[in-house]
C-alpha cells in the first residue's frame, strides 16, 4: 500500500468529552458503518462500557475516506480510553499514530486528562489537530475555549476546529485536517519487519490476537513471525483489518495497523509492547516498548458461596486474557475463606471488573476495600511489599512503613482553589505547583499518597467544586510515613478482611467513622454484637449492634400463607449472602465500608 | 366469604376492598355472584366435612345492606350444616366495624346463626384512630362490644393495632385498660403490629417523613405490654399475636395455622385442599395426578371480573400453587410454629407422608441451644420470649 495515503491518528480527551461521539460520526460520515447498524458508540464493545459511557479497551478501526482532492485515504483510527486508571493504554495507542485529535468540551474548556493526554501525545511527537466539540450546546462558550488552546498550543485560532460531533457539524473539517496535517508513516516496506504489538485480546479459535502497527518491512500469511522479546516463532495463520469487524487480508506493509494471529496460546507470549519480526527478514533491534502496567490498587475477591472458588479462579483465568494487566494470587482469610487477592490498574479498574465478573460470570462476591501496596522494611532490613493490610507485620519488627504517593493534577475554576486546598490538604497532600492555567482556571499540582486518592477523593473533590474540579494523576515515589494497622473486632474477634492501614493522625476519626458505619450494616443477632477498632491492644472506637427485638411476621391468615413464606424465603437469601463469623452474620457490604469517609 | 366492600379505606389498609360510595353500585351483583360460586362449590364443601367453622371477612361485612348480609349468613350455615358429618356447634364468625352495626341488627345477625363477633377496634385513642382513618369513634367501639352482649354474643374479639403513628405504651395501657374495665371483656383479642404496606396513604405519609410511626423496638416494647396486660387478665397467648381466654381461641384461624382445608369465596379469597377437591371444576384430571399434593388457589381480586366470571359461568381462580407432600408439610411446619402450641413433627410427617423431621430436627436442636426454640419429643414450640423473633425459627422450615 502506499504509504503516503495512510494517516494513522487517534483522539484524544477528558472523559466526557466526546471523544467516541465523534468517532462514531466520523465512521458513520466515511460509511465505514452505515446508519442503519449505527449504534450508538460503535467502538465501546463492551456493554459496560455502553453503560458507562466510558471507554476502556482501546480498539483501531480502518477507514476509506474519499477526500475532496479526489484521493482515497486509509484512515486508521485507534480509540483511546478516557480514564485516569488507563493513562497507561493511552500512552499504547499514542504510540501506533502520527496524530492525535485534541477534543475539548466547549462548556468545560481543558481539564485535567485533556492535558495529561496532550503531554503524551508531544512526548510521542504527534501531529495535534484541536477541536472544540459541542459547540452547540446552549452553555458552550467555544470562543474562550478556542482562545484556551490557542494559548495552549501556540496554534493561530482558525486552526482550532469548532464541532458538534453529535449533529455532525464540522466534522468534515476534521476528517479534511486529519489528511492535511498528520504526516503519513515513514516507514519502508522493503525493509526488516518491525511491528509493534499495541493491544491484544483473546480469541478461543485463533488464540492471541495481536493488534499491530507496522512500522517497516510487510508481513504476509504463511510467514513465520518472530516476537522480539523472547524469540518465540510463530506461523502466521491470518492477518487482517478491523473494518470495525476483523476483515482478512493476505499481507500488512509498513504504515499499516491491523490484527495478527498465529495460534499464539496465551497473551504473555505476545505481550503488548513487543516488536514483531520475521525469520526472513530479521530486524535488528526492536522498537522502543512500554512500562508494563503496573498495578496500583489489590482488594481480596471471596465467592459468597465458598464452593464457588474453582469458578471464580477459572472466571479471572478467562478475563486475564483480554486484559493482562490483571493480576491475582489465591489467598486465604479467616473470616472470608478462600479467594483471590487481586491487582488493578486502579478504582475503576476494579469495579469494572468485579462488575464483569458478576454479571458475565454469574458469580456473587465479596470485596474487601482496595488498598495499595506498602512497603515495609522490617527490623532485619528486609523489604516486604504489602498488598493486604492484615500481613502487616506486628509493630515491633518493622523499622519504616512507605506508602506510593502519586503527582496529582486538578483543574479547577479559581473560585473552588481554596476548596481544592482544604481537600488536599486533609489527605495529607502537599502542594507542588499551582498556576493559572487560564484566566479563570488554576492548575494545582500536588504530591499525595495514593491511598488518600483510593478514599473517595475524587467524589469528594467532585462534591466541593460542583463538579467543577477534574483530576489526573500519575505514581511519583514511596515515601515514609507514620502509618499504622486499625484492626476490626466483632464481638471480641478480629476480622482480618476488615483490617486497613491508615496514617496515625486519622486513626482514631476513621475507626470511629467505621465502626459506626458497620453497626448499621451489620444484622442484629440474638445478642447484643460489640464493634470495636483497635490499634494493636488499644481500643480506639466502639459501638454496640443491640440484640434483635422484633423480627416475626405479625399477621399471617388464610389468604396469606403464600406471600408470607416468599418474605420469609427472601429473608432466607439475604442470609444466605452474608458470611457467617462464628455466631455473627457480616453482609457483604460491611467489607466495603472501611472507605466510608469521615465527612457527611 | 370475603366481602370487598367498606364505608371508606383506612389509612393502612392493602386488603381488597372499595369504599361503598366507589364501588357501591356492584353489590347487587357481587351479592348474586358470591351466592352463585357458594352454590357450585357444594362438592369442595362437602369434600372438606366436616365443617367447623365459616367466617365472613372483609372489607367490612356489616357494611352490607343487613338484609342481604342475613340472607348471606343464613345461606352459608345451611351449607355448613348440611356438609356431612357436622357435630356440635359450627363457629361462625363475622366481621364488624364499629361504625356500621345497630344492637338490633346484630341480634339479627345472631338469630341468622353468627355466633362470634370480630370488631375492628385497632385502638382507642382518638388521635391514633384518625391517623389511621378510622371511621368510629372510641365510644362506638366500646359500644360495640355492648351491643353486641346484649344481642346475644357469647364469643366476641376485638382487633387492636401495635405500632399506630403516635401510640405510646401509655395510650396502649389506656386502649387495652378500656375493653378490661368493660362488665364482660371480648374473649378474645388480636393485637397485630401495623404493617406499612407499598401504596398506602400511611405508608407513603410515612416515606415522605410527615408521619413517624414507632420503631421495631418501641413496637416490641408495645407488644410487651400487650402480652403483659392481657396475661394478667387471664387472656393465654395461643398465636404470635392472638389471646384468648379459656376455650375461646379462634377455631376458624386454628384452621390456618395447623394445615387445615378450606374454600375460600368472594373476590381475592383464598382456598387451601387436597388436589382432588382443588380440580374438581376443572374436569377430571385429579384421577391421573400421580403422587398426593396440595393446592393453594385464590381468586381474582377485581370485584368486576370477578362477577363478571362467575356469571358467564367462568371459574372466578385468578392463580394456584401446586404443593408437593414435602411442601406442603413444610407450610404446616412454617403455619404451625406461629402457634404456643407448636408443631408434631412426627404428626405432620405422618399426616403427608413426608420424612421432615429427620432433616428438621437437627437445626430445632441448635434453635434450642439459641434457647429460640422448646422441645418436646417431636414437638417443637417456639420458646415463649422468643415469640416476636419467630421469623429466625421460620426460616428453618423452607426448602
Amino acid at each position: 500500500m502506499d504509504t503516503s495515503k495512510i494517516r494513522n491518528f487517534c483522539i484524544i480527551a477528558h472523559i466526557d468529552h466526546g471523544k467516541s461521539t465523534l468517532a462514531d460520526r466520523i465512521l458513520e460520515m466515511t460509511g465505514a458503518i452505515d446508519r442503519r447498524s449505527m449504534t450508538e458508540q460503535v467502538l465501546d464493545r463492551m456493554d459496560l462500557e455502553r453503560e458507562r459511557g466510558i471507554t476502556i479497551k482501546l480498539k483501531p478501526v480502518r477507514i476509506d475516506y474519499d477526500h475532496t482532492d479526489g484521493e482515497r485515504y486509509v484512515l486508521n483510527l485507534i480509540d483511546t480510553p478516557g480514564h485516569v486508571d488507563f493513562t497507561y493504554e493511552v500512552s499504547r495507542s499514542l504510540a501506533a499514530c502520527e496524530g492525535a485529535v485534541l477534543v475539548v468540551d466547549a462548556t468545560q474548556g481543558v481539564q485535567a486528562q485533556t492535558l495529561a493526554n496532550l503531554y503524551l501525545a508531544v512526548d510521542h511527537g504527534l501531529e495535534i489537530i484541536p477541536v472544540v466539540n459541542k459547540v452547540d450546546l446552549p452553555n458552550a462558550e467555544p470562543e474562550a475555549v478556542r482562545a484556551e488552546l490557542v494559548d495552549l498550543l501556540g496554534v493561530k485560532p482558525d486552526e482550532v476546529l469548532m464541532v458538534s460531533a453529535k449533529t455532525g457539524l464540522g466534522v468534515e473539517t476534521v476528517l479534511d485536517a486529519i489528511v492535511r496535517k498528520v504526516p503519513p508513516p515513514s516507514g519502508d516496506s522493503g525493509g526488516p519487519l518491525r511491528a509493534l504489538i499495541f493491544d491484544s485480546n483473546f480469541d478461543p479459535y485463533r488464540g492471541v490476537i495481536a493488534h499491530i502497527r507496522v512500522f517497516e518491512g510487510s508481513l504476509a500469511v504463511g510467514d513465520e513471525a518472530v516476537m522480539m522479546s523472547n524469540g518465540r516463532q510463530y506461523g502466521v495463520t491470518e492477518l487482517g483489518v478491523f473494518t470495525p469487524g476483523m476483515q482478512p487480508v493476505s499481507s500488512l506493509g509498513a504504515g499499516e495497523v491491523g490484527y495478527l494471529a498465529a495460534q499464539i496460546k496465551q497473551l504473555a507470549d505476545a505481550s503488548v509492547g513487543d516488536t514483531v519480526t520475521k525469520v526472513s527478514n530479521r530486524a535488528a533491534e526492536p522498537l522502543a516498548g512500554y512500562r508494563p502496567a503496573i498495578p496500583m490498587v489489590y482488594c481480596g475477591m471471596y465467592p459468597v458461596d465458598t464452593s464457588a472458588y474453582t469458578d471464580l479462579r477459572e472466571a479471572l483465568d478467562k478475563l486475564k486474557l483480554n486484559d493482562a494487566s490483571i493480576l491475582y494470587e489465591p489467598e486465604t482469610s479467616v473470616a472470608l475463606g478462600f479467594g483471590f487477592r487481586c491487582g488493578f490498574l486502579g478504582l475503576l479498574h476494579m469495579e469494572i471488573v468485579q462488575e464483569r465478573l458478576e454479571r458475565e460470570y454469574g458469580l456473587e462476591l465479596i470485596t474487601t476495600a482496595p488498598s495499595v501496596v506498602y512497603r515495609v522494611i522490617t527490623t532485619s532490613q528486609e523489604q516486604l511489599d504489602i498488598d493486604n493490610p492484615a500481613n502487616l507485620p506486628p509493630t515491633n519488627r518493622i523499622e519504616v512503613i512507605e506508602e506510593p504517593y502519586v503527582r496529582a493534577t486538578v483543574f479547577v475554576p479559581s473560585d473552588y482553589v481554596g476548596q481544592v486546598m482544604d481537600l488536599a490538604t486533609e489527605r495529607r497532600g502537599s502542594l507542588h505547583d499551582l498556576q493559572f492555567a487560564t484566566p479563570t482556571r488554576v492548575r494545582a499540582i500536588y504530591d499525595i499518597p495514593l491511598a488518600e486518592i483510593l478514599f473517595d477523593f475524587f467524589d469528594k473533590l467532585k462534591s466541593r467544586t460542583r463538579g467543577y474540579a477534574s483530576l489526573d494523576y500519575e505514581f511519583l515515589e514511596y515515601r515514609a510515613a507514620d502509618l499504622v494497622k486499625l484492626d476490626i473486632l466483632v464481638n471480641g474477634r478480629p476480622v482480618d478482611a476488615l483490617s486497613f492501614i491508615v496514617h496515625r493522625s486519622f486513626s482514631e476519626r476513621r475507626g470511629r467513622v467505621l465502626v459506626e458505619r458497620l453497626r448499621k450494616l451489620i444484622p442484629r443477632q440474638l445478642f447484643d454484637v460489640p464493634i470495636q477498632a483497635a490499634i494493636g491492644a488499644k481500643v480506639v472506637a466502639r459501638e454496640t449492634v443491640k440484640a434483635v427485638r422484633k423480627d416475626v411476621l405479625a399477621k399471617c391468615y388464610g389468604g396469606d400463607v403464600s406471600r408470607k413464606r416468599k418474605l420469609l424465603e427472601k429473608q432466607k437469601e439475604g442470609k444466605r449472602r452474608m458470611k457467617q463469623f462464628g455466631s455473627v452474620e457480616i453482609p457483604q457490604e460491611a467489607f466495603m465500608a472501611v472507605l466510608a469517609t469521615d465527612e457527611d | 366469604m370475603h366481602v370487598p366492600f367498606c364505608v371508606r379505606k383506612c389509612a393502612y389498609c392493602d386488603f381488597v376492598s372499595s369504599p361503598l360510595a366507589d364501588a357501591g353500585g356492584l353489590v347487587p351483583s357481587y351479592l348474586e355472584a358470591v351466592k352463585l360460586e357458594l352454590e357450585r362449590a357444594a362438592p369442595r364443601i362437602r369434600g372438606i366435612a366436616p365443617i367447623t367453622s365459616v367466617f365472613i371477612g372483609g372489607g367490612t361485612p356489616t357494611c352490607l345492606p343487613l338484609r342481604e348480609l342475613e340472607s348471606l349468613v343464613a345461606m352459608l350455615a345451611q351449607s355448613a350444616a348440611q356438609a356431612p358429618g357436622a357435630t356440635g356447634e359450627i363457629e361462625f364468625t363475622v366481621e364488624a366495624n364499629p361504625a356500621t352495626i345497630s344492637r338490633a341488627g346484630l341480634s339479627r345477625l345472631r338469630r341468622a346463626g353468627v355466633n362470634r363477633l370480630s370488631i375492628g377496634v385497632q385502638s382507642l385513642d382518638p388521635r391514633e384512630l384518625a391517623v389511621l382513618g378510622r371511621v368510629h369513634t372510641a365510644e362506638q367501639a366500646l359500644s360495640a362490644v355492648d351491643d353486641a352482649r346484649a344481642a346475644g354474643f357469647e364469643n366476641i374479639s376485638v382487633d387492636l393495632i401495635l405500632g399506630a403513628p403516635g401510640q405510646t405504651p401509655d395510650s396502649l395501657r389506656r386502649t387495652l385498660a378500656g375493653f378490661l374495665a368493660l362488665d364482660r371483656p371480648p374473649e378474645h383479642v388480636s393485637a397485630y403490629c401495623l404493617q406499612l404496606e407499598t401504596g398506602t396513604p400511611l405508608e407513603r405519609s410515612v416515606s415522605l417523613g410527615e408521619t413517624t410511626v414507632p420503631d421495631a423496638d418501641d413496637t416490641a416494647k408495645l407488644y410487651e405490654v400487650v402480652v403483659e396486660a392481657l396475661s394478667r387478665a387471664g387472656y393465654a397467648r395461643y398465636e404470635v399475636s392472638n389471646f384468648a381466654l379459656g376455650g375461646r381461641e379462634c377455631v376458624h384461624n386454628l384452621g390456618y395455622w395447623r394445615g387445615g382445608m378450606y374454600v375460600g369465596l368472594g373476590p381475592a379469597a383464598h382456598s387451601h385442599l387436597p388436589s382432588s377437591l382443588a380440580t374438581l371444576d376443572l374436569g377430571s384430571a385429579a384421577a391421573t395426578e400421580p403422587m398426593p399434593s396440595w393446592v393453594r388457589s385464590w381468586n381474582t381480586a377485581s370485584t368486576q371480573e370477578y362477577v363478571r366470571k362467575v356469571m358467564s359461568r367462568e371459574s372466578p381462580e385468578d392463580g394456584r400453587e401446586t404443593l408437593d407432600a414435602e411442601a406442603e408439610a413444610r407450610d404446616r411446619v412454617m403455619l404451625g410454629l406461629r402457634t404456643a402450641a407448636g408443631v408434631d413433627l412426627h404428626e405432620i410427617d405422618a399426616e403427608c407422608g413426608t420424612d421432615l423431621s429427620a432433616s428438621l430436627m437437627p437445626l430445632m436442636r441448635e434453635r434450642q441451644t439459641q434457647r429460640l426454640v422448646e422441645i418436646d419429643g417431636a414437638r417443637v414450640k417456639i420458646a415463649p420470649q422468643a415469640m416476636l423473633i419467630s421469623n429466625l425459627v421460620l426460616v428453618d422450615s423452607l426448602r
